[in-house]
């Protein structure tokens, strides 16, 4: 279930302002409980080197329906694209990865805790022209409106990370 | 023996033969490339540099500006070596691909958990890219070029990989309308630094 705050009316109104005003929202322990329900699904590597490398699943379920339901919720249509993705040593996306066209916004469901210092932060330019970088953190979700200069990236997991990894949601609209 | 006087011990009709039958794009590495004692004066120059990191969606390193008008006397003997008619003759009869006018030249630094991810160089008037590597790494160390086959002008797999070894010279040519020459640098994974001095000739 999405945090009840989250679905407050007034709370998606000032979301919307926050999203308009800055071009991308992030909110923070998105859902509350367990969502052990996509623990078991398999991997397959994903790689065109000049555009991405990493490893994607089918998505279905609870988490789908609630994420739907949260993006309509601000007006953001039905209509999305989602895949779940992992991230681990030698992955990255780069600016021009041809999956990131089209649409008009970007979201990303981050599903465990990272550390900044091996790489795969993700990158792209607020409306107001700033280089944001976001850590992947468990049960965070980001919104990203899409502009011209959004240029979002997933930076190179170095050999830092080791045998770690980190799973999203990606979806765009 | 100056470096310019020691081109004339390198075969170019040999070196050019290799470099046009290269694969999976036309490139070619000479070992031993300068007096090993000037090599050493402009390792030990190159390393006394001030680098910069720079990081983007494609790479995150260190380099430093351009070389073309450095007072130290070691990286300015190399700079001017590098662009004179001499040396920019010495590549035109190698590759074969027209005749060279500029030159410009970097010193890079590639650390731990440092890459370049694969790309193609085109840029207009870039024909050749050229790097001499400092220092040497071996299989595991990672920081070795890796040279992607293509495919429809996007690159499939890695077809070769060039291990830096200190005074190995490497030339590739740049991607053009004809041309794909995807490369990468794979990231160190050792606690090593990586160091190069090279840029684009066109």
């Amino acid at each position: 279930m999405i945090q009840g705050g989250y679905l407050d009316s007034e709370i998606i109104t000032e979301m919307k302002t926050v999203l308009d005003r800055n071009g991308f929202l992030r909110l923070d322990d998105f859902f509350y409980g367990e969502i052990s329900f996509i623990e078991e699904l398999s991997f397959a590597r994903k790689k065109v080197a000049d555009e991405y490398a990493y490893s994607v699943s089918e998505i279905s379920g609870d988490i789908v329906d609630w994420l739907k339901r949260f993006l309509q919720s601000i007006s953001l249509g039905e209509d999305w694209e989602f895949e779940l993705q992992k991230f681990s040593h030698s992955d990255y996306t780069l600016i021009k990865d041809s999956s990131n066209e089209g649409g008009e916004y970007l979201f990303y469901y981050f599903l465990d805790e990272w550390n900044s210092e091996w790489g795969g932060n993700l990158f792209f330019n607020s409306l107001r022209g700033e280089q944001m970088k976001i850590t992947p953190r468990k049960n965070t979700f980001l919104l990203i409106k899409k502009n011209s200069e959004t240029k979002a990236f997933i930076q190179y997991v170095t050999s830092l990370a080791e045998r770690n990894s980190f799973r999203i949601i990606c979806g765009k609209i | 023996m100056g470096n310019i006087a020691r081109l004339e011990k390198f075969d170019v009709e040999l070196l050019s033969e290799n470099f046009r039958e290269a694969r999976p794009f036309s490139h070619i590495v000479i070992d031993n490339f300068l007096e090993e004692n000037f090599f050493e004066r402009l390792r030990k120059a190159v390393g006394e540099l001030e680098f910069e990191e720079k990081f983007s969606d494609l790479f995150f390193f260190s380099q430093t500006k351009d070389l073309d008008s450095m007072e130290n006397e070691v990286i300015k003997e190399f700079y001017e070596f590098i662009s004179s008619r001499k040396f920019l003759e010495f590549t035109e009869n190698i590759t074969l691909l027209g005749n060279f006018s500029f030159v410009d030249m970097a010193a890079t630094l590639y650390a731990r958990g440092n890459y370049l991810l694969p790309h193609d160089d085109t840029v207009e008037n870039r024909k050749l890219a050229y790097m001499l590597y400092l220092e040497d790494f071996k299989a595991g160390e990672g920081a070795e070029l890796a040279l992607y086959d293509s495919l429809e002008r996007s690159p499939v797999d890695i077809k070769k990989t060039i291990f830096p070894k200190h005074n190995r010279l490497v030339i590739f040519e740049v991607g053009n309308k004809d041309v794909v020459s995807f490369h990468e640098v794979i990231e160190v994974v050792k606690d090593k630094k990586r160091f190069t001095i090279g840029g684009w000739i066109g």
